[in-house]
């Protein structure tokens, strides 16, 4: 019997393994690809590697909570995640960055079709409009969760990648660049894979400075939301009633605009909205305070969770943006 | 022979140094009689802009779709009474005004108010305040206004909901 259940163990064990780790590459092997990807000096590549550091606080951050066997874990409500963010504290600050950047927010608008309070909240949840913006070295941040930290090694590798590219490419010392215990850096917490993708330079200086130039850092995050499809004038979300016992099969969906209102009004959603049947929505669900409320997210929602795959995190930017906006408009307009 | 036509010569150049003076003398003269109109057509006198300050809002919510606006405005309404709140249950439901009533949103229900009309609620409890939007018909005599569940809570309203409550429009 004993037997039999080291077994299950070790099967177990080995099994988890295989599904937490991603496979480990050396240093070596990593600065051998680097030379003929892109034909950097090995030296250099393990000299920088080499001067980062491994932090076990990075590596701490980044464990996820443990599950205890047996229990479902329901994880934290909407309401409590909203408490840290829809704060007057967010929300003055915010009309305060919007009041201060109106020039180049109104830019940014009319060349990217992405609204003002949208781009302000992405900020202000990342990095508190720009006072949080991380005091890690991302060298250091992308060497731990690449080479010494394995469950999502292969993305943290292609960032470390990306990283050394952008240095190249900025003219910047990998080392001295500072960012959040991830690897996003700047004003808008950018990964080094976006910021060479979507990035701007949008003050015209020829840099594209997203740590300390808040130009930069709005036309980027802007030309991020464009490029992954934001509908201008479109809606967010919009509240929806539910059948009860629907409930079930709608939260098995997937967290896409993938399916169409006809198709949820089929499966036993009451929408009242006037949005033709033929719109691309999914389905969002949150636990406020008084019970759980059910949205329809559309386009816009889905791009929001573009930018941090939650809808803890989609909900709470858009939320704020709408405080914010109501608040700008009643004061200036 | 050579002297005598160096000295003519010099004789020359002066006599003609002396003429082009003469003659550039008179040439001045001649135009600041004759012609003191151009002068005065080149310089041209700044134009005057008046500023005027216009009023232009610096910026608006929604700029694709156009701004909705009330079909009457009602000014000078002032009104004091008790409040309520919307359900969990009206969360998703058509309103009067056919918006979708949002718990999240900023919106009250009032008797008589024209829908869209922006109003300040302010509890007199507490001193707190926010602006709503009439969106919907109350049919509660006892009632002042209905407010969503965000407009509540901003004035604290969430536990006593029927506290005295000052509405005011703009």
């Amino acid at each position: 019997m004993s037997k039999i259940n080291k077994y299950i163990f070790l099967g177990l064990l080995v099994f988890s393994i295989n599904v937490n780790a991603d496979e480990f590459v050396s240093i070596g092997d990593f600065a051998d690809q680097m030379v003929t990807k892109h034909g950097f000096e090995k030296s250099q590549i393990i000299n920088w590697i080499s001067q980062a550091k491994k932090k076990q606080n990075i590596i701490r951050l980044m464990t996820p909570p443990r599950r205890i066997p047996g229990r479902k874990r329901r994880g934290r409500p909407w309401y409590k995640y909203q408490r840290k963010f829809i704060t007057s504290n967010h929300i003055n600050n915010g009309i305060r960055y919007w009041r201060r950047n109106r020039h180049i927010l109104k830019r940014a608008e009319k060349k990217y079709g992405v609204p003002a309070e949208i781009i302000i909240a992405i900020i202000g949840v990342e990095t508190r409009y720009g006072r949080n913006k991380g005091g890690f070295r991302i060298i250091d941040a992308l060497k731990t969760l690449s080479f010494d930290y394995l469950r999502r090694a292969d993305f943290f590798r292609q960032e470390l990648e990306h990283f050394f590219l952008l240095a190249r490419e900025e003219g910047s010392n990998p080392l001295t660049l500072k960012g959040s215990y991830a690897g996003a850096f700047g004003i808008g917490q950018f990964m080094p894979s976006s910021f060479r993708r979507y990035a701007v330079d949008f003050n015209g200086d020829g840099r594209r400075d997203i740590w300390n130039n808040h130009a930069d850092a709005i036309g980027s995050v802007a030309n991020y939301f464009n490029k992954f499809g934001w509908e201008e004038g479109k809606p967010v979300m919009k509240a929806t009633q539910v059948r009860p016992n629907a409930v079930k099969s709608l939260l098995g969906l997937k967290f896409e605009p993938n399916y169409t209102l006809a198709q949820f009004k089929r499966m036993g959603i009451r929408y009242n909205g006037n949005e033709s049947d033929n719109t691309k929505v999914m389905f969002v669900d949150l636990r406020t305070e008084i019970g759980t409320a059910y949205w329809v997210g559309f386009k816009n929602y889905y791009v929001i969770t573009r930018y941090n795959h939650s809808k803890h995190y989609a909900m709470a930017v858009y939320q704020l943006s709408q405080e914010i906006a109501r608040i700008y408009e009643e004061r200036y307009n | 022979m050579k002297k005598d036509i160096i000295s003519l010569a010099l004789i020359a150049v002066s006599m003609t140094a002396c003429s082009s003076v003469e003659t550039k003398k008179i040439e001045t003269v001649a135009v600041a009689t004759v012609t003191p109109k151009p002068v005065v057509k080149i310089v041209k006198a700044p134009k005057i802009v008046k500023v005027v300050k216009k009023y232009k809002p610096t910026h608006t919510l929604t700029r694709k779709s156009p701004i909705r606006k009330p079909k009457k405005v009602v000014r000078n309404y002032m009104a004091r009474g008790s409040a309520s709140k919307y359900r969990l249950g009206n969360h998703g439901t058509k309103t009067a005004s056919g918006d979708v009533y949002d718990l999240y949103g900023m919106t009250a229900a009032h008797a008589s108010l024209p829908f869209l009309t922006k109003v300040r609620v302010k509890n007199l409890a507490n001193g707190r305040s926010v602006v709503v939007t009439i969106t919907d018909r109350l049919y509660d005599n006892s009632k002042l206004i209905k407010l969503s569940y965000w407009a509540a809570r901003n004035l604290k309203l969430i536990k006593n909901p029927a506290r005295t409550v000052l509405v005011k429009t703009f």
